[in-house]
């Protein structure tokens, strides 16, 4: 272990950060964004000190699980996360939130941003995406579920029916497909 | 995590098939019969010894919660040509870890886990895990609930009461090739029994009948824990207090029971079915208040008897609480709140305590720099499992016993304890402010901190301002002597460490005092 405080490259604000995705493919990022990823701040600490970073910019940060188109989603999603990180206190601010939950479109995408954002201990992140799937599926029909998430029943036909009248109490809501 | 899950996991398999039938006999027993409880349990640990060297035995108190069928990861690598029906039950959501899914699932209401158990086998076994249940209950029903052998079920129940509940949770799917090792081990914490090994250690002090300078001296003073026996036995409560003196003194009366308040008698009932991880816990601060006969049935033992904190008088913090709770109940590693020492007296039944000295964070607790958060991440029964075994070689060995009805064990401040009641346990805690350890207290409560680390209490901030007052008025010069007499002993400690440092050098032989 070397001593920090001899590190003749503290970091500033409009330092960059270099990230290498699954795919080798290389982004540049504001410190700012790339700390949000605790996994990334970790790793960054680490070096720091371990006198990596004293030589600069030149330090990447490989992310072996995480794919480019994945990473580029969630720096756009990091770059228009609002300042204040205060929970929506009134319904329309809620609304908003669900509109732009919607954005994230197909459950394959948002599965790859889950996983991402876990990988990157990414708390906020997780937390958005987490609740944009779950409002995919909410109040919807079994077989809107099943064609959501490609699934196909592996219930005999006698078993369903079991299972429907054993769940017949959660049936009263649900929306049409 | 459990490091030799999948070597276990055969030995599990096997063991459960082989404690099937047993377990059904030893129920009908035991269900019928709480009183006889403590016996049963005795005799279990004496059949199952011959099977205690191969693996885990299994909580016979109760009907076991159900598998699913659920097995161990390992286990997939073991079946050749088979496949996981996790998997394909869960479309595009398969790559997710199980943490994750139960996460998402988390987010949903009661209804909409209930059409996603009917999508496939494994949304089902999903969907059934136990504990997303029960935060349903829990945020739901704060003014308490009736449980109702599962908490789906007692959630179900609850919302619709025009559902017949008696058709929840009788087809209990069982799914052929499910492998989870996180919906395992959660099944398994459930279900398992404390192991005879985890008990045996026993290395506390004890002491009977000593006087009070005896205890101030060899164990208040210097801070180390101690078990008394024999202190109690002029407390009418360990003659009276039974389930069925309890429920018909205040079988009506809401105590707070975790994050919610329940009826004694609601609370009964779900102790007896309960089959958890982590079962709710009684524990009450103001039951002598809400039922004064509690309050007058027992009295502090001689030892604690100097009680600083009552000079605030009703803005004195929380000190004393009645505990209740089933077996495999308690408290995860913790250090008391605001640098108090505390007592912790059985009245029935039994409690496993660990404890390790301030200067050892107990092994899986991983306290905050400031001290203001402790996470243990894992429950009681899963640190045992996982963290238990690494103490043994521990130069600092922690301090462990069986606490038994009747006996009263001393927990100095500032000590990490963990807590599981090995059986339906009652008992009586108070945490106190002594001559001894006021000055850590007056520290702790300047902390800068001490606004988020200060329990107990409404009016957080100014409490070290008024309490230094209220004794400064209670017992004028107080502080004072204390301070300087601590200075005395650290000037004195710093002198013979001198003197003996120069003898060493000196080579000649001379006593230091």
């Amino acid at each position: 272990m070397s001593n920090t405080s001899e590190n003749p490259n503290p970091s500033s604000s409009s330092a960059k950060i270099t990230l290498k995705t699954s795919d080798n493919e290389l982004f540049e990022v504001e410190e700012a964004v790339a700390m949000k990823f605790c996994t990334v701040k970790q790793y960054f600490e680490d070096e720091k000190d371990n006198d990596v970073a004293a030589r600069g910019s030149s330090t990447v940060i490989p992310l072996p699980n995480v794919h480019s188109a994945v990473l580029a989603r969630l720096i756009s999603y990091c770059k228009k996360l609002p300042q204040s990180n205060a929970v929506a206190d009134n319904h329309e601010e809620e609304e908003t939130k669900k509109k732009e939950r919607k954005q994230y479109g197909t459950p394959g995408d948002l599965v790859d941003l889950i996983s991402a954002a876990n990988y990157l201990d990414f708390k906020e992140g997780l937390e958005f995406f987490n609740q944009a799937l779950a409002d995919h599926i909410q109040n919807k029909s079994v077989e809107y579920v099943r064609k959501f998430f490609g699934i196909k029943g592996d219930f005999e036909p006698h078993e369903e029916e079991k299972y429907r009248e054993e769940y017949a109490w959660a049936f009263e809501g649900v929306d049409e497909d | 995590m459990l490091s030799c899950k999948s070597l276990l996991s055969q030995t599990i398999n096997k063991k459960r098939k082989k404690n099937k039938s047993k377990n059904k006999n030893k129920n009908s027993s035991t269900r019928f019969s709480k009183k006889h409880n403590l016996v049963s349990k005795k005799q279990n640990y004496e059949e199952e010894e011959e099977d205690c060297e191969e693996g885990f035995n299994f909580k016979t108190s109760a009907a076991p919660s159900h598998t699913h069928g659920v097995q161990p990861l390992g286990n997939l690598y073991i079946n050749p040509g088979s496949i996981n029906s996790r998997n394909t039950g869960l479309g595009n959501l398969q790559t997710l870890t199980d943490e994750l899914v139960l996460d998402i699932l988390g987010l949903l209401g009661g209804t909409h886990l209930g059409v996603l158990a009917t999508v496939s086998k494994s949304f089902y076994v999903f969907t059934n895990h136990e504990p997303l249940w029960r935060n349903l209950v829990l945020e739901n029903m704060n003014a308490g609930f009736l449980y109702n052998g599962s908490w789906k079920s007692t959630y179900v129940a609850a919302c619709y009461p025009s559902f017949d509940v008696s058709s929840v949770d009788v087809s209990g799917l069982r799914v052929r090739d499910f492998y989870s090792d996180y919906l395992f081990q959660s099944w398994l914490c459930a279900n398992l029994e404390m192991k005879p090994e985890w008990l045996q250690r026993d290395n506390i002090i004890r002491r009977k009948g000593i006087s009070v300078e005896d205890f101030v001296l060899n164990f208040e003073e210097p801070n180390k824990p101690v078990l008394l026996e024999g202190c109690l036995d002029n407390w009418v409560a360990l003659q009276n207090w039974d389930r069925d003196y309890l429920l018909q003194l205040c079988g009506d009366v809401q105590f707070a029971v975790g994050p919610v308040d329940m009826k004694l008698q609601e609370y009964f009932r779900y102790a007896d079915q309960v089959m958890e991880e982590r079962p709710l816990y009684l524990f009450d601060p103001k039951f002598a208040e809400k039922v004064p006969k509690l309050g007058s049935e027992y009295e502090v033992p001689v030892y604690f008897r100097e009680d600083l904190f009552g000079v605030l008088g009703n803005e004195r913090p929380d000190y004393r609480w009645i505990i209740m709770g089933p077996a495999g109940s308690g408290s995860s590693f913790h250090i008391d709140p605001n640098s108090t020492s505390a007592w912790n007296a059985v009245i029935r039944g039994s409690k496993k305590w660990i404890l390790f000295p301030p200067d050892v964070v107990p092994p899986g607790v991983h306290p905050s720099p400031d001290g203001a958060e402790v996470a243990c991440p894992v429950s009681i029964i899963e640190w045992f499992m996982n963290f238990y075994g690494a103490t043994k070689n521990w130069e600092k060995k922690p301090i462990e016993c069986i606490c038994k009805a009747g006996e009263v064990i001393f927990v100095p401040n500032g000590w990490w304890h963990l807590v599981i009641n090995l059986e339906e346990s009652i008992a009586i805690t108070q945490n106190f402010v002594s001559r001894r350890n006021l000055l850590n207290v007056l520290d702790f409560l300047k902390h800068p901190n001490a606004n988020a680390l200060v329990s107990g209490t409404r009016d957080r901030v100014n409490l070290h301002d008024k309490f230094k007052n209220a004794i400064e008025t209670s017992f004028p010069g107080t502080v004072d002597q204390l301070v300087q007499k601590a200075e005395e002993k650290k000037a004195q400690q710093k002198q013979s460490f001198w003197d003996s440092v120069t003898d060493s050098k000196v080579g000649a032989f001379k006593f230091s005092f």
